[in-house]
């Protein structure tokens, strides 16, 4: 096959790739994380996009299940996907007990302090990473269902307790959210061991552990419990399930020992829970 | 060049992209039909609608993708341009080479991405192993090649010879 070229390196060219080199970086910079005076355009032409993209998904769908199974496999992924909901839920109950006993404890001490109840939101993971850089996941809750940017999401779709800590809500747009996962870099979160003791988990990406720092590491175990610390102006609020120490290094020469923790989150969770309360300004 | 055929073919690859593509992924690394649709305008039109199309397809991506607005469109213009620019003199009779270009090219796009992103604070390092990406991007878009090719040949074909069947091109 033999093709007609036309243009080479010409001035018009290089003038041509000037100028969209500028209008890019001219976007990266307009776009640059806590600005946002692009968010509304964005917003618009994902919504005037999203009808091709619930097409899309609608033909699609089957296609890629067809690839994973055979007949009957929606129903049989459905029921999957219950059972590892219910599954995610029963995993945090001994942690929950954990907490409860310490709970009490505490309470024993102090008058009038109740445990904080929240709403939740169950929601369906409609989309996963989008290509091989992104770590987040779109849910079909807006903010016509409540959803605000900075609320918590935990994995679970019962209206009850349970779950583990997901992520956090990124994006959010009138009927669909986006979710960073709990294993971005960069995304921290506060967290309480079972003792009492408080410090920061922060995600060092996709499928590594969750890195535990500002806390006191002499008291730390292999297997101890984690849960969102709660304290003020924390996005999360508190005695949500996080997950498990994994690792606790040795100390040399008075450097802190490194600790590493596994999210209890199942991260391909279909159905998750978006904690409706409002996050810190 | 037609440039509402370009839009289209954007659009479409866009919606194949994040309804069926985006699904499938191995060791967390997923097909990339955007930057193909970069690499193919540099290879058939050269660097200048290369640059063009290939600003199209990154920041129409931009737009469903969590990342910042204009990564993608810089990465892939840079990408369309490099093409069009490195493959000016190439011999063009066989059937491989569209192939071969599309593999190269989406394999440098990626790395190209990862280090953009990066110096941006991204975390585009943190995330799958960029082997398993390169290599993952590389061999499906060295398979997509010649279909969107020809897709773009039609893009590129003007009024005077609409007459020429699709498939011939």
């Amino acid at each position: 096959m033999a093709y007609s070229r036309r243009s080479s390196r010409t001035p018009r060219t290089r003038f041509t790739l000037a100028l969209l080199l500028l209008t890019a970086v001219s976007l990266l910079v307009l776009d640059l994380p806590g600005t946002g005076p692009l968010d509304p355009v964005r917003n618009g032409l994902s919504t005037v996009f999203s009808p091709l993209r619930a097409a899309g998904n609608a033909v699609f769908e089957p296609l890629s299940n067809g690839w994973k199974g055979a007949f009957g496999y929606d129903d049989l992924q459905d029921e999957n996907e219950k059972l590892k909901a219910q599954l995610e839920e029963r995993k945090s109950e001994e942690a929950d007990v954990k907490r409860l006993q310490q709970k009490v404890a505490d309470l024993s001490k102090i008058n009038g302090v109740t445990i904080e109840q929240q709403k939740t939101k169950v929601a369906e993971v409609v989309s996963g990473p989008l290509n091989s850089f992104e770590q987040t996941i779109q849910i079909d809750a807006g903010s016509s269902d409540g959803v605000k940017k900075g609320m918590a999401v935990i994995t679970g779709r019962t209206t009850g307790k349970g779950g583990a800590v997901l992520g956090r809500v990124a994006e959010v747009r009138s009927g669909t959210s986006t979710v960073e996962l709990i294993t971005q870099v960069d995304l921290t979160i506060g967290v309480r061991t079972q003792k009492g003791d408080i410090g920061t988990a922060t995600g060092q990406g996709q499928g590594k552990p969750l890195l535990i720092e500002n806390i006191d590491e002499q008291t730390l175990r292999k297997g101890d419990f984690l849960w969102t610390s709660g304290i003020d102006r924390t996005a999360f609020p508190g005695d949500l399930y996080v997950g498990r120490i994994t690792k606790v290094g040795k100390s040399v020469d008075g450097v802190p020992r490194v600790v590493e923790a596994e999210p209890a989150a199942d991260l391909t969770s279909r159905y998750v829970r978006v904690v409706l309360k409002d996050p810190p300004k | 060049m037609s440039w509402p055929r370009a839009a289209l073919i954007v659009v479409v690859t866009l919606v194949l992209q994040v309804t069926l593509f985006s699904r499938f992924s191995f060791e967390g690394a997923r097909p990339d039909l955007m930057i193909l649709l970069a690499v193919m305008a540099g290879f058939r039109f050269g660097p200048e609608r290369g640059a063009i199309i290939g600003f199209a397809a990154g920041v129409s991506f931009d737009i469903v993708l969590s990342t910042p607005l204009g990564l993608s469109a810089l990465v892939y213009t840079i990408v369309g341009y490099a093409v069009g620019v490195t493959t000016a003199g190439m011999v063009r009779t066989s059937r491989w080479a569209a192939s071969a270009v599309a593999a190269a090219g989406s394999a440098a796009g990626m790395v190209l991405y990862a280090l953009v992103g990066a110096v941006l604070g991204e975390p585009t390092l943190d995330g799958p192993s960029l082997g398993s990406i390169v290599v993952l991007v590389a061999a499906v878009n060295a398979v997509l090649a010649p279909p969107a090719s020809r897709a773009l040949a039609w893009a590129g074909t003007d009024e005077r010879d609409r007459r020429q069947p699709f498939l011939a091109r």
